[in-house]
């Protein structure tokens, strides 16, 4: 009988109630993943990535599951690790460990990326090559962010790795953030998605405070069509021309246009397919889960995270503003060719940026159709969040 | 990290002041930015000289007019079926007595039909196109 009794009270101890009496910011971290899971189930906010995220966190944050041990990756305190004790990892490490070493090692968002390149069409952008103008005016959010996060005290690589958060491209963000500040990761990551959601509640109101009525309502003329040729081309020579003037770019750059080489040549049906729906797929399972799981109390409830949730919104709102004031010094260049509202897509977020500029055009005009004028910046952006993640990297690296 | 093109841009010693970022960050992605706009602008002027050559070699087509023929159904006057030279044709007048037709169920008279509305012409699109891209977009 005394057997038994202590083997329930060994069971008891053991269990997740005892970690969670003994330190129950757990708790806080519980209700923060489930009000997550609500974000993304009810209300829709990217839920491709923020609920496996959103899960992760919760797994993570339950005491005794041992699913990740980041102090094998960050280190514990103040001990910084210079590389991560892969034997520890390959011995202890748990699921998350196993799925956490795809983003240290960088290794998801280029697959990721690939993905996106495989459904991307940068028709628009070779029709209009001065849309990339507007993709670089957006970046504007990653650096003005730098500086405010400089301000608040973060380090040179922390605050590069917030500023890219108005990038509005979650896998540019992950990738940056895993190199320069992986103690920041689960932060940065559930910031990017969740701001990148509110697209369409950011922007509008910015877009409209810094145009007129009358440059809302400039329809723009139709593009011209583009060749395959073209656009077979423009992948191979974009991925050659960046890598080579910034080769920390490289791998971001090129998988997006190997992906989309796949797709404009044709003659890949069944890999194209396969990077744009299965891999990507399991690789956004992976990356979300283990994004999530990096989340632990003394990490994420914090104040640097209260601050990274508002430079966030700064970084936003800064690259839309970039973006859309740019449109309007193009818009006086073309005596009134361009409509600045295109502008605002600059910041990736594609394609919900691009449909922004569209609601917001149609809305003024309803025989406006912003959408493809606005594809071409929206995924110039994307291009120039690499651009500018490489450069940051480079710098901070 | 890799190295760079650019060494006396990039490679700052430990870590360069904050405007130094900023400014070089900025620059930088706008030259690569402008230098692939300059590229992807040659090679779509490359390409239509190429279009253009491939088009003036082909013989162009005779542009005869259309033939103007009474559309059945409702009463269609004479304006209706001769419009504006080579832009509605007899059968485009039909289909459009035709939908009127099956929308009205009583008599009707069409008077004139015009080929394109000034928003369209503004965007460069025809009513049919226009159309079609209302219906595409529409759900955004």
């Amino acid at each position: 009988m005394s057997a038994i009794w202590q083997t329930f009270i060994s069971i008891i101890q053991n269990s997740g109630f005892t970690g969670l009496a003994q330190e129950p910011l757990y708790i806080v971290m519980l209700v923060v993943g489930c009000f997550l899971l609500y974000l993304a189930i009810v209300r829709g906010f990217e839920p491709l990535l923020l609920l496996p995220i959103a899960f992760g966190m919760i797994l993570a944050n339950l005491p005794g599951s041992n699913i990740i041990h980041m102090q094998y990756f960050i280190g514990v305190g103040d001990e910084v690790l210079l590389h991560p004790s892969w034997i520890d990892i390959l011995n202890n490490g748990g699921l998350g460990d196993m799925l956490y070493m795809g983003v240290k090692l960088g290794i998801y968002p280029p697959l990721i990326f690939l993905g996106i390149g495989t459904m991307t069409d940068f028709g628009p952008l070779i029709s209009n090559p001065k849309s990339l103008l507007l993709g670089a005016a957006a970046q504007l959010g990653i650096f003005t962010t730098f500086l405010g996060a400089k301000w608040l005290n973060f380090s040179g690589a922390e605050a590069a790795s917030i500023g890219i958060i108005g990038g509005a491209d979650g896998p540019t963000a992950i990738f940056v953030t895993s190199r320069l500040a992986p103690h920041l990761l689960g932060s940065i990551a559930v910031a990017a998605y969740s701001y990148m959601a509110l697209v369409p509640v950011i922007q509008p109101p910015i877009m409209k405070a810094l145009t007129t009525k009358k440059e809302r309502q400039i329809v723009m003329s139709q593009l011209r069509t583009v060749s395959k040729t073209e656009k077979i081309i423009f992948p191979i020579l974009c991925t050659i021309i960046v890598s080579l003037i910034l080769p920390d770019s490289a791998v971001l750059v090129g998988m997006l246009m190997l992906g989309n080489l796949m797709k404009e040549s044709g003659v890949v049906d069944r890999i194209q397919k396969t990077a744009g729906n299965e891999l990507m797929n399991i690789i956004t399972i992976f990356l979300g889960v283990s994004v999530g799981c990096t989340t632990s109390a003394n990490t994420f409830l914090t104040l640097e995270t209260v601050e990274i949730i508002v430079l966030g919104l700064l970084a936003f709102g800064f690259g839309t503003a970039g973006g859309v004031l740019f449109g309007k010094l193009m818009c006086w260049a073309t005596h009134g060719k361009v409509n600045p509202l295109i502008g605002s897509a600059g910041v990736s977020a594609v394609p919900m940026a691009a449909r922004v500029s569209q609601k917001v055009g149609q809305a003024e005009n309803p025989q406006n159709f912003l959408l493809m004028h606005a594809m071409g910046p929206n995924v110039a952006g994307v291009i120039g969040s690499a651009v500018a993640a490489g450069i940051l990297i480079n710098i901070f690296g | 990290m890799g190295t760079s093109f650019m060494p006396f841009l990039l490679a700052i010693t430990p870590e360069p002041n904050d405007l130094t970022v900023v400014i070089t960050g900025l620059l930088l992605v706008f030259l690569i930015l402008i230098l692939l706009t300059l590229i992807i602008a040659l090679q779509g002027k490359f390409f239509d000289s190429l279009e253009a050559k491939k088009k003036a070699k082909s013989a162009p087509a005779p542009s005869a007019p259309a033939p103007s023929a009474p559309a059945a159904g409702g009463n269609v006057s004479a304006a209706a079926v001769l419009p504006a030279p080579g832009a509605v044709t007899p059968e485009i007048v039909a289909v459009i007595a035709a939908a009127v037709a099956g929308m009205e169920q009583g008599g009707f008279t069409i008077r004139s039909i015009k080929p394109v509305s000034r928003a369209a012409q503004a965007s460069g699109r025809k009513a049919w196109g226009q159309a079609g891209v209302q219906s595409n977009t529409a759900p955004f």
